[in-house]
This record gives C-alpha cells, structure tokens and sequence, in this order.
C-alpha cells in the first residue's frame, strides 16, 4: 500500500463483542465491535474500503451493516455519508447477516477497513483524488460465548 | 504564569495527550484537568479528535466545557482547523465549500470561547508537495469578514520545512492588510527551530530496521554542526555515511530529515523581528533529554527570541513524541508535558 497512517495500540477489533443478533425472536446473523485505528475521528464517507471475513470465508457484501451513531448503512452507501462522523472514542458495530448466527466458541473474524486522509494529499501524486490512506484493518480470534 | 518582563502565558494542545484518549485512559475532561495539572492555564484542542459531538456542537456541551474551563482554570486558546478537502472517494470539497466548512469551524471556536482558529495551508509540508489546495489565501479571503465580525483570529501555522518570511506566508498578511481586516496571523510551529533528528526519530526507524550507528552518526553531526554555530551540509558527512553501508531504511531516514531540517534550525533573528505580531506559538516537541530539555530544539534560545521581540501570547506544549515512541511500550504523555511546562517556565523566568 505504500505510505499509510496507522495506530494500532489496542485491539481494532473488540475482544468479547463477538455475538449473535436477533431480530423478531430469530437469530438474524452475528455482530462485533470496531475502532478506528487513528489519532483522530473521520466522517463516513471517508471510508474506502469496508470487507469481512469470518472464518476465512469472505463474507458477501449485501449482508454486511456498518452502524454507527445509532443508524445502520449498507456497504455502498458509506461513500455518501459526509455528514456522520466516527469519533475515536466510539466502537461502529459491524452486523452480518447470517440466519442462524455463528455457534459458540472461537471464530477467526478479518475485517478490511481502509480510509482516506482527507486533509494529507500523497505527497507528488499526479492521480486525481489521492490522498494517504489509513489503514485500520484487522483480524483476531474472537470468543462468542 | 506571566511575570514583570513578558507578557506570554503557556497552554497545552490536547493532542498532546492522544495515546490517553484513544486508550480511554483520560476522556476529555481528564486531558482538560492534565493540562491544568501540568501549570498551563490555555487549552488548545481539536474537535476531530475528542468533542464527542462533533460536528453538531449542542449548547449542553458548551455548558459542560465552560463548567470544565472554570473548574480546571483555564481557558480556550486555539481551535485546531483541518481541511479535509478529500471528503468523497471520487470529489473533492468544492472552494465555496471549504469556506462554508471553514465558516463552521469559525462559528464553533466563538460558541467555544477560542480566540484563535489554527489553519493549515497545503505547502505547511514544503512548497510543491502537495497536489491540493487546502486553505489557501483565497479561502482565508472569504473567511476574513466573518473572522471580522466575530472577533476570531486565524493563526496560520508555519512549520518546518517553511520558514515565518517565506513569500508563501506573506500573501496572507498582505491580503488582510489589502481588505483592512487583521484578522489572520502567523503562527510558528517551534519544528522550524530543530537543529537536528529527535532521538523519538531515531529509535522509532531503528525499531524499524534502520542501523542505529548510522542514524547517531548523522544526529551527532547534526548537534555537532549546531553547536559549532555552522549550518549542517550533508555533503560532507555522505562519503563516510556511505562507507558504513547504509541500508534503503537509512537512506530514506536521512533524505527525509535533510528536507525537514536541512542545514539547521531557522533564523532566531527572524523570529524576534516578527515576534510582536505572531498571534499563536506552537511548541513542538518529541523527547526531552534528562537535563530537561527538548533533545533537538534549543528551547531556552526560542523563547528568548519571543520574549525579546516582545511576542504577547500563548505557547502551547504540543507533544509529538508519541507516535514515535508508543511502537516500544507506553509513552507517559501526562508526565512529558508537565516536564515540558517546567522548562517553558524556566526558560521565561530567565
């Protein structure tokens, strides 16, 4: 990747966040909790890049919820959210749609997250709209009790 | 902190403490209560990083923050402004845009009790660097009258590898004289004045990979130049830099320290001459040393310069070490700029 800001001085991924969610009384699939590696907080639609594994097998797209602030957006419409802003201090909660949950124990759980720095232009880039990445990526065995 | 022969009162810029909030070591209001603990009676801070509602400011919040400024006494000083020109993966925020963006940060910094917003300009990493304007003159232009009626001023922070004189300042102070509005300034950042790499540098590339004798080599060489009072030519330590066989690691180490410091700190001379009009101080620094001082910048001659030229105003304590130190374990912010308040102190009292 190049030049890229990151901080990872705690778990990007929050240990014990791991767990199923319901929906009218039926496990609608699995949540977990995530910080953003950065010294500072970002609005949305700074965010290039959201992907989840779990278990190694990549999770599709359509079934991924970014939440945060106390609204849930899919994947495609993060781009358009320059107004919700991600302090660093606060977990977005991830949910994955999976009828039926995860089962208990450890699962592996990979998450991509890749923002731009919008205010640090990549020093001598010719490309248009390039600007220094933070990569707040991760992946951690998480216990779902 | 101020006494009979100077008129310079010392603050703490919050993203000093970064590493305690990001941990949840200190909240806000915990980092509000360190700076005050530290002797520092101004507070500089920046909405991104720790106003939980940002960017929608409730009155119950500014309740809370005035409550914490009496209750820490202290006092707003300096608002931290970014532009983040590249909100959306393909367009960027258009002029009239930032302006309106810039208007918010104004309008926030007055609900807040800050006299001072910082702004950056895209060439505060060098000239040609950077292929985006962020706040240019242009912008500040339109934001001037609103400065103007408001009563806030903007703090234009120099940093190295710029100097306060370069032509690139002068266009914002000639621009505000032009309008009849002085409501922008200039502000350096105390990085202009390193004379050599901090040992936070060092240990952080040589962590990293790079060679540890090389990169004392090239600091002492540095110190060494300084203290001889001749500027530091790389060219004439290269042949013996390259017989040690420096790695990629080392090379790309020292080209970037030759662009920040080049030939060594900038001219004191300059800083007194402008010293009474400069609106806002950063000082920067990455390690002190265990005499007190910072390890690359000659603290006790800086704020001589100021107190001389008669600079009014505050010096915030802006600790960068950090994010070059946490790599190796926990870095005691808290206890750094208390160390770095004591000497400011010192060096005012002298």
């Amino acid at each position: 990747m190049g030049l890229q800001m990151r901080i990872v001085l705690r778990d990007i991924l929050r240990k014990k966040s791991l767990k199923n969610y319901y929906l009218r009384g039926q496990v609608e699939g699995f949540q977990f909790e995530v910080f953003l590696a950065n010294y500072r907080g970002h609005f949305l639609s700074t965010m290039e890049q959201l992907a989840v594994s779990i278990d190694d097998q990549p999770v599709p797209k359509k079934d991924i919820l970014f939440c945060l602030n106390g609204k849930e957006f899919i994947v495609d419409d993060l781009k358009n959210q320059s107004n919700e802003f991600w302090n660093i201090a606060v977990p977005a909660t991830i949910k994955v749609r999976k009828p039926g949950g995860l089962e208990k124990g450890t699962h592996k759980v990979g998450l991509t997250l890749v923002l731009r720095n919008p205010y640090l232009p990549k020093p001598g880039s010719s490309e248009p709209h390039s600007y220094i990445p933070i990569n707040s990526s991760d992946e951690q065995f998480l216990e779902l009790g | 902190m101020t006494t009979k022969n100077h008129d310079i009162k010392l603050g703490v810029s919050l993203y000093s403490y970064q590493d305690n909030y990001y941990f949840h070591k200190h909240d806000l209001e915990g980092c509000i209560a360190a700076a005050a603990g530290s002797g520092a009676t101004g507070i500089e801070a920046f909405a991104e990083m720790m106003m939980p509602e940002w960017p929608y400011i409730s009155d119950r919040f500014v309740d809370l923050w005035n409550g914490w400024m009496r209750r820490y006494g202290v006092e707003p000083v300096a608002f931290d402004h970014f532009s983040d020109r590249g909100m959306w993966k393909n367009k960027e925020l258009s002029d009239e845009e930032l302006v309106e963006r810039g208007k918010l940060y104004i309008r926030m910094a007055k609900k807040l009790g800050f006299p001072v917003v910082r702004v950056l300009h895209h060439e505060h990493i060098g000239r040609g660097i950077s292929p985006y304007r962020l706040t240019d003159v242009k912008i500040v232009e339109q934001l001037l009258p609103l400065c103007a009626e408001l009563d806030i001023m903007l703090a234009l922070e120099c940093h190295a590898p710029t100097t306060l004189h370069d032509p690139v300042h002068q266009q914002y102070l000639d621009m505000a004289e032009r309008m009849g509005m002085p409501y922008v300034g200039l502000m350096p950042d105390f990085s202009m004045y390193e004379y050599c790499v901090s040992t936070a540098d060092v240990g952080l590339a040589v962590r990293q990979g790079a060679t540890r004798e090389i990169l004392e080599f090239y600091r002492n060489s540095q110190r060494e130049a300084y203290f001889r009072g001749e500027p530091f030519i790389y060219e004439e330590i290269a042949d013996q830099v390259e017989k040690m066989n420096p790695s990629d690691l080392d090379r790309n180490f020292i080209g970037r320290q030759n662009h920040m410091v080049g030939t060594g700190p900038e001219s004191l001379e300059i800083l007194e001459q402008y010293a009474s009009k400069l609106v806002y101080c950063h000082g920067k620094f990455y390690d002190l040393d265990q005499d007190g001082q910072v390890d690359n910048i000659d603290y006790p001659k800086v704020i001589q310069a100021l107190k001389k030229g008669g600079y009014k105003g505050y010096i915030s304590s802006e600790f960068e070490g950090n994010r070059r130190m946490n790599d190796a374990g926990w870095v005691d912010e808290i206890e750094y700029v208390r160390r770095h308040q004591e000497l400011m102190r010192k060096c005012l009292a002298d």
